[in-house]
């Protein structure tokens, strides 16, 4: 094994063909470049990586003005109906109930459009909505309940994400654990609805002690594992017409046997009492408040957060009885947080949204951008396809990882690139760049912030990268990263001498695939 | 004419022997591809023990009735025929009841013990066990794709490589940027200047301009099942016949392992395509299988006893090994039976083979790595030569 460093072999060989001599070092590498150097120190834009899907000019210049914590309260009340409602008129089913698409799809043929809107209304709620925190939240609570969305042949998720993950999202995290356990998805996904007496099945309460409530390790054991199976028995989900995938207690399918779980002793009795008895333990169990804590803390602070911070969240759980948005704050102002900057890296689900965001593509944008007759077609649904995040597939329990080890890899990142190529050389963006004008009417304030009207704006290979970087990232590079995209633009040109716009805008879609693929964007 | 078999079975006292077949140039070019089978395969139902008078009361819905017979005891569920000829042809063995040993070190958590088999040890250590054999590994190439991910991500087994590539399909190997190279050529200067963080980057743009200059998404020989398993192994071919040399792959299946219900209708359905992929990927290699292993494991196996039309988590399950280094048409391990009182617990099929002595093996035998590291890589005592099955030629 070599001793020289990935780093060395990298200043020593220069532009190409380096793999051939950087092969040399295997070690695993610290993180010697501090990610504070490439999130910089500005804890305004730290706190928008973290709580929203990416940072915008606008949501910037108001967290400027009100200031973090102030912005923090805000954000945490904001709703966002008008894009409630695009969603919907772009994604109709959203709304529909289960029962219906049973009755209306021959009983599951036909669903694929259902599982579509469902996708893409996420991906454009996460682009578009004023309520980021609230979507960043659904999103953390859908992983964390995770299921699988072609599961079922009608798709039981479309339910799950509305009644269950949406309505309870920012509420206790008891009334959202039961809502999970009372929904025909969480039952059909984990297999509970099929466990009965005599067929013990302990899916559903291995991992709702695992991942959902205490956290592997934290003491339980077989015998507990196997108790729970046995409080839980007798749930059955309703698989005729009407009403189609109602969830209800059979105390017939019960086992009634009397058990300890977690040092608690259950008197026999087919009563679904004895469920709820169980969940109500679990809520409890201050292993959950820690489980859950440093989940968050991982979600927003770091991957390996500090068990001061984690005491910090799970105090403010226990003291508010679960109250999510309590333990957010109590997070988010924490200094902990402030310390975090940079230490996170993005998902594709924050890469392609947060593209979107910082290319201010507008929901008329977007629209232009989503065909209704092939909705597979979207480019950030195949982004997220190909990068291995297909939003509501991820088809183990354990949901989607919030890891940078596991997100940051040649697949994920090619894929990703692909979407940055397709955003920047698009119709609809190629007509914002000569019509910056006319469609970009939604968009108000950021009409004259936005990447399109930036490049628009420029006259010379400079203008071009200065907008486009400052646009894209809301703050500067290193000079040196500016030489190479300024090389990159001109093409040999003068940097200051005028270009015609059509030159001018494919330099900068090369420029904007740059940006976007570097560290300094990927930095969250 | 002597047939293959018997060949093989004479050659494979000689490796019992000690004497391999297999010289030191040959192993320092040999490939390891690595079968990940997530979310806990149902051995017992694949490697169906038809011999053990057990196994039919513990299953009286699940059970397979009419497998494929392998030898006097084992035989082969029905819907893996595709793997039978290669079976025949002595290039492929199973090993019986392995998994951890003890197993009370693991429990019967996917994700926990998933981690520790891709560590290699309990508790999980930092960086995978395929990584430890990467940085012990004298021949280790210096190639852009010696350690390959033919999948979306690098597995656990193989984190902390710091230039471990993943590539989930190399027919769209490429960004399509209108500014084509310089665009791929700023970026990559962009990950350079940002220094460690910035090598996926720049391992990513080395790649893009030597696949498009060396045409890697070219065909292959064989059709792949449109299934991960499917599009790892046809990565897997194509950097292999491609001269690509890399030295560990890593592929998963995930053809719906978590038999917790309906069992039986969804191994009809995953089966022949999880045996359908390695048998493309016997059949494209041809002459390359003499410079390749491919190992499969899985995290855990199931319960004995059905429960609800399906298996819960259980202790034990089997391993698969395809190469024609290997004395194949064999079932090589211990049973350890299905009794009452022969079960793990009174419960799990006991495990009678570590998973890390069968890939010692196989890291001594075919990738030549040296003896005196094999307790680095796995850090156990179990990778001692006394306790190798001998499968290996």
């Amino acid at each position: 094994m070599l001793s020289i460093t990935r780093r060395q072999a990298l200043k020593a060989v220069g532009h190409m063909a380096v793999y051939a001599s950087a092969i040399g070092d295997l070690t695993k590498i610290a993180m010697a470049s501090a990610p504070e150097a490439l999130a910089g120190d500005d804890l305004d834009l730290h706190l928008l990586r973290r709580v929203s899907f990416g940072p915008t000019a606008a949501e910037l210049s108001k967290v400027r003005e009100l200031g973090r914590s102030a912005y923090i309260d805000q954000l945490l009340s904001t709703r966002d109906s008008g894009v409630h409602a695009w969603a919907v008129a772009l994604f109709p089913r959203i709304l529909e109930p289960v029962q219906l698409t049973y009755l209306t799809t021959g009983t599951g043929f036909l669903t694929a459009y259902h599982v579509t809107d469902l996708q893409n209304a996420k991906i454009y709620r996460a682009a578009m909505s004023r309520a980021q925190l609230f979507e960043v939240m659904v999103d953390f609570w859908n992983d964390h309940f995770n299921t699988y969305v072609r599961q079922a042949l009608v798709p039981l998720t479309l339910d799950f994400d509305r009644d269950v993950i949406r309505a309870n999202a920012m509420g206790t995290f008891e009334t959202l654990l039961n809502a999970v356990f009372h929904s025909a998805c969480m039952q059909r996904y984990l297999d509970n609805s099929l466990s009965t007496i005599g067929a013990i099945n302990e899916n559903y309460a291995r991992e709702l002690m695992e991942l959902h409530t205490l956290g592997q390790g934290s003491g339980y054991t077989e015998d507990d594992v196997q108790a729970l199976a046995i409080l839980l028995s007798g749930w059955q989900v309703g698989q005729s017409a009407v009403p189609y995938a109602a969830v209800s207690f059979n105390a017939s399918l019960h086992d009634p046997s009397a058990v300890t779980f977690l040092g608690h002793n259950i008197a026999a009795g087919a009563t679904q009492e004895r469920a709820y008895t169980a969940l109500r333990i679990l809520v409890e169990h201050p292993a959950t408040a820690q489980f859950i804590a440093r989940k968050l803390c991982q979600r927003f602070i770091s991957e390996t957060p500090s068990a001061s911070a984690v005491s910090i969240g799970q105090t403010a759980f226990t003291n508010s009885g679960g109250h999510i948005p309590t333990v957010l704050r109590a997070l988010l102002n924490s200094e902990a947080f402030n310390d975090s900057i940079g230490s996170k890296y993005k998902r594709p689900i924050d890469v392609v949204a947060g593209t979107m965001r910082a290319a201010a593509l507008n929901g008329f944008d977007t629209a232009l951008g989503y065909n209704p007759i092939y909705p597979t077609a979207n480019p950030a649904y195949q982004a997220l396809l190909n990068a291995g995040a297909e939003p509501f597939a991820w088809v183990s329990p354990d949901g989607p990882p919030d890891r940078r080890a596991y997100w940051e890899n040649t697949n994920t990142l090619l894929a990703l690139q692909q979407f940055f190529v397709k955003v920047s050389e698009s119709t609809a963006y190629g007509r914002l760049l000569t019509r910056p004008g006319t469609l970009l009417g939604t968009g108000g304030v950021l009409d004259s912030l936005s990447v399109a009207s930036g490049v628009a704006r420029a006259r010379t290979p400079r203008q071009a990268v200065d907008n486009l970087v400052q646009n894209l990232l809301l703050r500067s590079l290193p000079a040196e990263a500016m030489d190479v995209l300024y090389a990159l633009q001109a093409q040999g040109a003068p940097l200051d001498q005028q270009q015609d716009a059509a030159t001018l805008s494919r330099g900068a879609a090369g420029v904007m695939m740059a940006v976007l693929s570097s560290p300094w964007f990927m930095v969250r | 004419m002597l047939s293959r078999r018997a060949l093989l079975t004479l050659s494979s006292g000689a490796a019992a022997a000690g004497i391999s077949a297999k010289s030191a140039a040959s192993q320092a070019t040999h490939t390891l591809v690595v079968v990940f089978q997530r979310f806990a395969a149902d051995w017992l139902n694949l490697l169906v023990p038809a011999g053990d008078p057990a196994y039919g009361p513990a299953r009286p819905n699940l059970a397979v009735n009419t497998p494929i017979p392998l030898d006097s005891f084992f035989g082969l569920h029905p819907q893996l025929a595709p793997l039978k000829p290669a079976y025949d042809a002595g290039d492929l063995a199973f090993i019986a009841a392995t998994g951890w040993i003890s197993p009370e070190l693991i429990d019967r958590s996917h994700f926990y013990a998933q981690q520790i088999m891709e560590a290699g040890s309990a508790p999980a250590s930092d960086g995978g066990w395929l990584t430890r054999f990467v940085q012990q590994d004298a021949a280790f190439p210096s190639g852009l794709w010696s350690a390959l991910a033919a999948e979306r991500s690098v597995p656990n087994s193989l984190q902390g490589t710091s230039h471990a590539i993943a590539v989930a399909d190399f027919n769209r190997y490429q960004h399509f940027s209108v500014m084509g190279d310089a665009a791929t050529n700023a970026a990559r200067d962009l990950g350079v200047l940002a220094e460690e963080n910035g090598q996926t980057l720049v391992t990513l743009c080395d790649s893009l301009v030597d696949a498009k200059q060396n045409g890697y998404g070219a065909p292959t020989d064989a059709t792949y099942p449109a299934t991960r398993l499917g599009g790892g192994l046809q990565v897997a071919a194509q950097a292999i016949k491609r001269g690509l040399a890399p030295r560990v792959i890593t592929v998963t299946s995930d053809d719906d392992w978590d038999t917790h219900v309906n069992q039986a209708a969804r191994h009809e359905r995953s089966l022949p395509s999880f045996a359908q992929a390695l048998a493309s990927f016997y059949d494209d290699l041809g002459d390359h299988l003499n410079d390749v292993t491919v190992v499969t494991m899985t995290e855990f196996g199931r319960r004995v006893r059905e429960s609800a039309g399906g298996t819960d988590h259980g202790t034990a399950s089997s391993m698969m090994v395809m190469s024609r280094r290997i004395a194949g048409a064999q079932v090589y391990g211990t049973w350890p039976g299905l009794a009452s009182d022969q079960l793990w617990r009174g419960q799990d099929l006991r495990p009678t083979t570590d998973y890390r002595t069968v890939l010692s093996e196989i890291l001594s035998q075919h990738m030549g790595l040296a003896d005196a590291s094999l307790e680095g890589v796995f850090q156990s005592p179990l990778v001692a030569r006394e306790h190798w099955l001998s499968f290996t030629l």
